[in-house]
């Protein structure tokens, strides 16, 4: 298992890497070129661990197959591959989440004013006191819980698509963004102009299960981290029989 | 060294019977010709045997470990297929690598050596060699890794004369220093005939013959001479095939040849591929 | 140093070992190449080099040395020429009035021809 996690390092660390030094740049440019700039501009750097979520995603979307691959090359079993990926989503989630607070909370101390902002998702979300300094440790976990989903988000859809045949893949490569980004949009709007009560419902159903209701990120935590268990119970399932094709 | 054995393996895709009631065994230190025409079905055992898809029936063990999922039989195991499971972007010295880092018996630095003889660029992307050094590569492989089982699958493939027969002579010299199970998969018959011992016929997804090259060819020969003749010498013998060219022909013929021949006809033994031929032409 | 088809190829390194030590390329007490010397210059597989050279092993025209390798035994040489003499008829003779009697040629003939090559070659 250490070498399959060795090698999955090996294949992701550049992108992880210049993407560290990405959002450093970016979040202590942002700060430098405020403190430099006149006027009565006000900028908001919130929520920027959505950027981290969307590497996580893509780095295991595109990694998997391959490292299947190669794995399986090299004599490993599907059950030796699918807890390695476990662990690296739970590990990379982690220190991912680790180094976007890290981040965060420096560039609010050192740059942070009247002029600019840093907040983390989880405030951004649940509205809760803007210090981080009481808030670390919850935003710490709500963020790795995030990261952790689409981690496992990504592991799902690559697991389908790895054991999935020439159509089925065209039908996930197209149909998963279109369901995200068309489909549910609209399936909502209909919902909510023909069925307000239902919405309704649901809308209230979505603030309860995810804390916001309650102001509470450790509920929402829960959610996502049963949602991602969810997940990897179906990515195993998917990758039990998987058969490699051409 | 354990015996890899295969019992009672079946594989269907959709309607089609890939593999229907495979038994063959696999011994130890021995080198294999898993012989078959297009299609037989000789890579998709070797993808069974090696972990890279299912049977839908049957058992595959080594030493009565079963095989598939199974990290201490798959590592004794090393196979180099026709498809590519190296991720295309990789480069030829980081295969090697991580073949070395998977496999601990792996020896780098013959691995290299092989390199060099071939003239394997090292730095150039898989993807980008041509089929012919995408085979050299697998083969770099193969010859280093050190396992007791290696299954090639067309190891020649696209390979020009001289670098054929530089293979085999590796191959040979690997095997005599480091006696390891080697399978070769191929439809190269008359090229391999002579470095196999032992010899697995597939044909259309069963096994028609399993037995060592030395018992096969015993098991009958060849008669040629003027057609009239043949035909005559033929009555009553079990003929499993006939070569005609004007009027010469041959004929091959399980058995033992009659003590007393007729002048003019000449006895020669079977040759591997004629008789592959010959068993394999529906 | 080409395989033909209608001898076993054990046999054939065999008859090429003792071709060798017959003209001398193997010396009496001489160590001959290894076992995947040979399988690899002929390109055949090192059981059937071994069997050929067990064959001689068992014929005592060779010797292994454990650990070092096959060795040419003393009087090897005798003995090869010996077995031969014995197969001489089988090998050639039969053969040769086998292909007399096909091309119409006479014992008469032969003998003239034999006594004819002794002269001249």
């Amino acid at each position: 298992m250490k070498k399959l996690l060795k090698y999955q390092l090996s294949t992701s660390w550049v992108s992880l890497a210049v993407f560290a030094v990405v959002y450093l740049g970016i979040m202590a440019f942002a700060g430098i070129s405020v403190s430099f700039s006149g006027g009565d501009s006000y900028s908001q750097m919130n929520g920027t661990e959505m950027a981290v979520g969307i590497l996580c995603f893509v780095i295991f979307v595109s990694n998997y197959g391959d490292n299947m691959r190669l794995a399986i090359q090299n004599g490993r079993s599907r059950k030796s591959i699918y807890t390695a990926a476990l662990a690296s989503a739970g590990l990379g989630s982690m220190m991912l989440s680790l180094y976007a607070q890290i981040i965060i909370f420096a560039s609010s101390l050192l740059f942070g004013s009247e002029r600019i902002s840093y907040i983390s998702m989880t405030e951004v979300i649940y509205d809760t006191n803007r210090s981080m300094v009481g808030h670390f440790i919850e935003n710490y976990i709500f963020t790795t819980a995030l990261l952790l989903v689409t981690a496992m988000f990504a592991l799902v859809l690559a697991a389908a698509f790895a054991r999935a045949g020439k159509y089925g893949r065209v039908a996930i490569a197209a149909g998963v963004p279109i369901a995200l980004f068309v489909g549910f949009p609209i399936l909502s709007g209909i919902v909510v102009s023909k069925a307000p009560a239902l919405s309704e419902m649901y809308i209230r159903l979505l603030a309860k299960v995810t804390g916001v209701e309650s102001g509470n990120p450790y509920i929402g935590s829960l959610t996502m981290i049963i949602a991602a268990a969810v997940m990897a119970l179906i990515t195993y399932f998917i990758n039990r029989r998987a058969e490699l094709k051409g | 060294m354990s015996n890899l054995v295969i019992e009672g393996v079946s594989k269907n895709y959709g309607s089609t019977r890939a593999l229907n009631n495979v038994n063959v065994t696999f011994e130890a230190e021995k080198i294999y010709g898993l012989l078959g025409r297009n299609g037989a079905g000789k890579t998709t055992l070797l993808n069974i045997i090696n972990n890279r898809i299912f049977a839908d029936m049957g058992e595959i063990t080594l030493g009565g470990a079963k095989a598939p999922e199974n990290e201490e039989v798959q590592k004794k195991f090393y196979y180099t297929s026709e498809q590519m499971l190296f991720p295309k972007e990789m480069k030829v010295d980081k295969a090697i690598k991580w073949t070395a880092e998977f496999y601990p018996a792996f020896d780098t630095d013959y691995a290299l050596h092989l390199a060099s003889l071939f003239e394997l660029p090292l730095k150039k992307k898989i993807n980008s060699l041509s089929t012919g050094y995408k085979t050299i590569m697998k083969n770099v492989l193969a010859l280093s890794v050190n396992t007791p089982y290696v299954f090639l699958d067309e190891p020649v493939l696209g390979l020009d004369a001289n670098h054929r027969e530089q293979f085999y002579r590796l191959l040979i010299e690997k095997y005599s220093n480091n006696p390891a199970t080697y399978v070769i998969s191929t439809h190269l018959i008359e090229e391999v005939a002579n470095i196999i011992e032992e010899v697995v016929i597939i044909k259309k997804g069963e096994i028609i013959k399993q037995d060592s090259k030395e018992n096969l060819l015993s098991e009958g020969y060849a008669v040629s001479g003027v057609a009239s003749m043949v035909d005559s010498y033929m009555k009553g013998k079990t003929v499993i095939g006939v070569d005609s060219l004007g009027g010469l022909k041959s004929a091959y013929i399980l058995g033992s040849p009659d003590h007393e021949l007729e002048m003019g006809l000449e006895i020669s033994s079977l040759d591997l591929q004629k008789l592959f031929i010959q068993l394999t032409n529906s | 140093m080409e395989l033909s088809q209608d001898k076993p190829i054990f046999q054939q390194i065999a008859e090429t070992i003792e071709d060798g030590i017959l003209t001398g390329s193997f010396g009496e007490e001489g160590q001959i190449p290894s076992i995947t010397e040979f399988s690899v210059m002929y390109k055949i597989n090192p059981a059937t080099a071994n069997k050929g050279i067990n064959l001689l092993v068992d014929q005592e025209i060779l010797y292994k040395k454990r650990g070092v390798g096959m060795f040419v035994a003393k009087g090897a040489s005798a003995i090869i020429k010996e077995k031969r003499q014995t197969q001489f008829y089988d090998a050639y003779i039969s053969r040769l009035i086998k292909e007399a009697k096909k091309l119409n040629i006479s014992s008469i003939d032969i003998i003239a021809m034999i006594e004819r090559g002794y002269d001249n070659e």
